[in-house]
């Protein structure tokens, strides 16, 4: 199954919130969405909820359009905002099953549902507690429950793990894993994105409601247009390798770490080859050579730029 | 599972969700519970203190009536106040934590949502009614009350806190600003205090004179025939504004109140024009057309706040003639349409009533009817220029505004040019001033100037005209831009069979 958005628009007067984004994902993978505070991933996320409706553009679940056939689309995809379940004056089995019936699940069915969700969940012991006596990471919990609840084949979760404390996190980072297992395709956003690098096959990045970047995990951080940072070892002094390095226009700079040199190369793994080669040829015994991992926190502090509309 | 048990299933999957969750909430709620047993305590007090403090309780020709009206009014003022506020502020918390949004993504409608809320007030009512019964029974056993007056009293009662607890739901739908809160609220209050008022009066009259007081009479008939009439049209109207006030603002939320404010017009058209020509009186006709007007003058001008485009959910559903299309135009959701169809209802009402109140005028001399004709008139054409010139300064100024400007615009025109002209001339004249000394150019923006004799107001109905037809002129691109943009989307297919096999992640940007 397939989540497509397609060149999404979404204007509120002269501000555009969402402009022209599009990605696919698909079942099975947990996508990141990604971008500073008001660059308009709440408001896409609330498109393919289909709370919204786009200015231009679609957006297609399993090819049903959110535009077209909201109804349908909707049995297809649970939604996870970013606020929590404030009811006063109900259980958490009380707001499960009245969603389970909201959502037209009758009989044992809705029984049966509603009990998996709570133990998948691990709420089966805080059922009959209320929800103004949770905390915050079981209001999440009863949020992601309430999201699972009509079973859909589609995630979309809005800042899941905001404020959580890390062993929530850690949690909900398990339960989205079995999601993705069961087959669910899953869309996430937070700004947690050490988190995210760890869960996510892919991601999508974006800013002042335009893509940055979009695609898997492997193609977003190998992207060309990025530099790399190279830790060089050598079996000799390292202020020698650091004198090497800082004299080749390879490198833009180079900082000592203890016995290696971490050197900032100016272009990609062409580059690098070509330093290893000069390295090796200026006779120095190189014993280490690795990129330093690009992780998504340096893709998206290089690609966007804090700016908000 | 046992019968029993099979049953009780068949009912709780049957019955509305938002019913299930309310009464839920309303059990496990301390303000119920504390409301209940003071309601129980007050009932306990009114009548312990009747039976002790009167001597002849028993043998009193009107021990029974006296017992039942203290006990009424104790009962009418907890359902009719308690029983809306709490349906209100509860609908007004969830609007406010926009947890009412989660509703909107499961497949439950807008409509079942008021009408859980409307059913779980019901059920809250029908509690309160239950636990008064007892005391009420203790009525029956003293004198002077007979059983078909009690029932008809709670039955009054009852039907009249269903119409206010809908008409609280509806204020408590509405997601505005502070003010625009207050201002409905205090609405609310007015209304509700009003139907108060009316309940107690019609309650303890019947219990003072018995049914046969309203019910052996013609004109009884009548007036329990219109109140009952009216009290349908008001539910039936706050129903399908509450329900377009939590409707998405994609949607088409304002049909269904544009086609029921033409069938109640219709009807009550047809009804006012049956009762004209049976009593050979035009004031059926007249007060129709009255009422009528003002709404329709009051709707011109909130219909300029609808939207002035329309997204693919509300386009799918637009027909490809063009006479439907013409139709569709003027009752779904738009600001352009729905402007067209107040004003063809407007039309059609001053030219139905002037031709009926014209059969009754003598052909010398004028009417009292003819008068309230030409003030409804005016009345109309006031909405009508403003609202025209608030639409006209909002484009020429203001293009980018949401459209609630040029409401708000026409209102602050109306301020505005309605008491500059006064001032002007209180600063020139001084003190000995008065209004209907203004010339006619000058007064023709304020609204009071329809209050002058006829013959200026004939001057003010033809400028007014002058005023509109130039409104009408130069906002006729405005028409026509949301005429031509009103056109059908064609949806795409669902695929036939869609894909469940897992697939690796396909990635395109």
């Amino acid at each position: 199954m397939d989540v497509k958005v397609d060149n999404l628009k979404r204007h509120f007067g002269g501000t555009k919130a969402v402009d022209g984004i599009s990605f696919t994902f698909s079942s099975g993978h947990i996508f990141g969405f990604v971008g500073p505070n008001g660059a308009g991933k709440t408001t896409t996320m609330r498109i393919l909820a289909t709370l919204d409706e786009p200015t231009d553009g679609d957006a297609t679940v399993d090819g049903v359009s959110v535009v077209d056939y909201p109804e349908k689309a909707r049995h297809l995809v649970g939604f996870m905002p970013d606020t929590l379940p404030t009811h006063r004056d109900m259980t958490v089995h009380e707001y499960l099953d009245f969603f389970a019936r909201a959502y037209g699940l009758r009989g044992l069915k809705r029984d049966s549902l509603v009990e998996r969700v709570e133990e998948f969940t691990s709420l089966s012991r805080i059922r009959g507690k209320f929800l103004k006596d949770l905390s915050k990471g079981m209001k999440q919990r009863v949020s992601l429950a309430r999201a699972l609840v009509h079973d859909p084949p589609v995630l979309v979760l809005d800042e899941p793990a905001a404020g959580l404390d890390p062993r929530a996190r850690i949690e909900l980072r398990e339960l989205l894993k079995v999601l993705a297992e069961q087959g669910k395709a899953i869309l996430v956003s937070s700004h947690i994105l050490t988190e995210l690098s760890e869960i996510c096959n892919g991601a999508v990045i974006i800013e002042q409601g335009r893509l940055l970047r979009a695609g898997g995990m492997d193609h977003i951080v190998s992207s060309d247009s990025l530099d790399r940072t190279v830790v060089i070892r050598c079996d000799g002094p390292a202020e020698e390798l650091h004198r090497e390095l800082i004299q080749t226009p390879l490198v833009r700079e180079a900082r000592m770490i203890g016995a290696a040199v971490e050197a900032d190369v100016t272009g990609g793994d062409d580059v690098c080859g070509e330093l290893l080669r000069y390295l090796i040829f200026k006779q120095l015994r190189i014993v280490e050579f690795h990129q330093r991992r690009v992780d998504l926190e340096d893709v998206f502090m290089t690609v966007t730029k804090g700016q908000v509309q | 599972m046992n019968r029993r048990q099979r049953l009780m299933q068949a009912v709780s999957d049957r019955t509305n969700p938002i019913v299930v969750k309310e009464l839920r909430q309303a059990v496990q709620s301390r303000l119920v519970i504390a409301i209940l047993l003071l309601f129980l305590l007050t009932n306990v007090l009114v009548v312990s203190g009747f039976l002790l403090l009167t001597i002849d309780a028993t043998t009193n020709e009107r021990g029974g009536q006296d017992l039942f009206d203290g006990l009424f009014v104790v009962l009418v003022s907890t359902c009719m106040v308690f029983v809306p506020l709490y349906a209100a502020i509860r609908l007004t918390m969830e609007r406010n934590d926009s947890n009412i949004d989660l509703l909107f993504i499961t497949t439950i409608a807008p409509a079942a949502i008021i009408r859980g809320k409307f059913w779980a007030a019901v059920a809250l009512t029908a509690l309160i009614y239950s636990a008064s019964m007892p005391y009420l029974t203790i009525t029956y056993l003293l004198r002077g009350i007979d059983l078909p007056s009690i029932f008809f009293a709670l039955g009054v009662a009852f039907l009249c806190t269903a119409i206010v607890t809908m008409l609280a739901i509806f204020v408590g739908s509405i997601a505005g600003g502070l003010l625009l809160r207050i201002l409905v609220f205090g609405g609310l209050l007015w209304l509700g205090g009003c139907m108060m008022a009316y309940t107690l009066m019609i309650g303890l009259s019947v219990v003072e004179m018995g049914l046969a007081s309203i019910f052996s009479r013609r004109d009884g008939w009548g007036a329990f025939g219109i109140s009952v009439a009216f009290g349908i049209t008001a539910w039936g109207l706050f129903y399908l504004l509450a329900v377009a006030a939590i409707s998405a603002r994609s949607s088409n939320r304002m049909f269904p109140v544009r086609v029921f404010v033409t069938a109640c017009w219709l009807i009550f058209g047809v009804i006012a024009g049956v009762c004209t020509l049976a009593y050979s009186s035009e004031w059926p006709v007249l007060i129709w057309s009255v009422a009528s007007i003002a709404l329709l003058s009051l709707i011109l001008g909130f219909t300029l706040a609808e939207r002035e485009n329309w997204t693919p959910r509300v386009r799918r559903y637009i027909p490809r003639s063009t006479p439907l299309r013409f139709l569709a135009w003027l009752f779904y959701t738009g600001s352009a349409g729905g402007v067209v169809w107040c004003c063809a209802l407007s039309a059609a009402t001053l030219l139905g009533g002037y031709q009926v109140v014209g059969e009754f005028t003598p052909v010398v001399g004028r009417s009292p009817a003819k008068d309230v004709f030409e003030v409804m008139t005016g009345v109309l054409l006031f909405a009508w220029c403003y609202s025209m010139s608030g639409l006209l300064v909002r484009r020429l100024i203001f293009p980018k505004s949401v459209p609630l400007a040029g409401t708000t615009l026409g209102l602050a025109l109306m301020g505005v040019c309605g008491t500059l002209p006064l001032l002007l001339s209180y600063l020139i004249r001084g003190p000995n001033w008065r209004f209907d000394s203004l010339p006619v150019i000058f007064a023709v923006f304020n609204p009071l100037v329809l209050q002058r004799p006829a013959a200026d107001r004939t001057e003010v109905l033809v400028l007014l005209s002058v005023w509109g037809i130039f409104g009408l002129v130069v906002n006729i691109p405005w028409f026509l831009h949301q005429w031509h943009a009103f056109r059908r989307h064609e949806p795409k297919p669902i695929p036939l069979a869609p894909s469940l096999v897992m697939e690796p992640p396909v990635i395109h940007v």
